[in-house]
């Protein structure tokens, strides 16, 4: 069976999701690239917002930037992905 | 001597930078685990963060014991001798040596014991669980103190906890997953097993002491190894990406 992603999870793909695409991306293709539906998106965004994870071009395309923190939050989770593996947690 | 175990004379200070090397790795990957456990809040985390500090606080009461034993005792002794011949009361000293030498053998159990707790891999805090958690504390707080003249009977006990570590990390972990990285925690947990069983007879042979310490210092290098692997393997895909 497949795990059930933790609320860290999905922080960490919408991020990677972000990295993967060169540090800008579209709120659309953030939520399919993510699996979250429009209302769990938004949520998640406030929270990445506040945390300072991320930033929001408001203009005509519109777009989700990934900050520096944000950076490093990501391979901080990579980090701890690799710990997880290697002491079986 | 009041050691927590008797070493030969010409092993004194080497048992202490062992565990003292031991103690700095312990705390190095239990500090790093609880760091992980802040950003990703699972129980794992903070049992293995809180089992490693236990364990790495047991180390650090044993070198102050040693360190005390080895090198203070002669002069404090001869203190309570002065004190004794002017009706001062000694017994202090052996009393705070005692809570010491408690608080070392009870908190290296209880760190061994959330190992076997995480690597039993109970999915939730449940009443059941936190019932056996209060019944082991009880039980390894009776080992320590009704063992405390009997050191072979403390060791077995951790000897066991850590067998029992060593066999559940094998099924759940190295059986799947072939990876030379996850087979050196397996062997890590194996050689520190190893050194517990050889502590059972350090006080009918202190060769069993000296080889002992060296094994446990084995087994902890090789945990550090583990953790460096950790560091390194992430490191590497951070720079593919």
């Amino acid at each position: 069976m497949v795990r059930k992603r933790t609320r860290i999870d999905i922080i960490g793909d919408m991020l990677k999701s972000i990295m993967d695409k060169g540090g800008c991306i579209k709120p659309t293709h953030l939520m399919y690239k993510s699996n979250l539906s429009h209302q769990q998106m938004k949520g998640y965004l406030e929270e990445l917002v506040e945390k300072k994870f991320i930033r929001i071009r408001r203009a005509s395309n519109e777009a989700i930037i990934i900050t520096d923190k944000g950076r490093s939050f990501v391979n901080k989770l990579g980090e701890i992905k690799e710990f997880e593996k290697a002491f079986g947690l | 001597m009041i050691g927590t175990l008797i070493s030969p004379k010409w092993f004194y200070g080497k048992d202490i930078l062992i565990d003292f090397i031991s103690f700095f790795v312990l705390i190095l990957v239990g500090v790093f685990t609880f760091k992980y456990y802040k950003i990703r809040k699972g129980r794992n985390y903070l049992f293995l963060s809180l089992s490693f500090l236990s364990i790495a606080v047991s180390f650090l009461i044993k070198i102050i014991l040693n360190i005390f034993s080895y090198y203070i005792e002669d002069s404090v002794m001869a203190g309570i001798l002065s004190s004794s011949l002017t009706g001062h009361s000694t017994g202090n000293i052996t009393t705070i040596f005692a809570f010491g030498l408690f608080a070392h053998r009870l908190l290296l159990l209880n760190g061994f014991y959330l190992l076997y707790i995480i690597y039993q891999k109970c999915s939730t805090i449940n009443f059941d669980l936190k019932l056996r958690f209060v019944l082991m504390i009880y039980l390894l707080t009776l080992v320590t103190i009704f063992t405390h003249n009997i050191p072979q009977v403390f060791y077995l006990t951790s000897m066991l906890i850590l067998v029992l570590v060593t066999a559940l990390y094998w099924r759940q972990c190295c059986q799947k997953n072939k990876k030379a990285r996850k087979n050196i925690l397996f062997y890590s947990f194996s050689v520190i097993t190893l050194s517990q069983a050889l502590f059972i007879f350090a006080n009918l042979n202190p060769y069993a002491y000296v080889s002992g310490e060296i094994i446990q210092l084995i087994g902890y290098v090789l945990l550090l190894i583990t953790f460096i692997n950790v560091l390194f393997e992430h490191g590497k895909k951070k720079n593919k990406n």
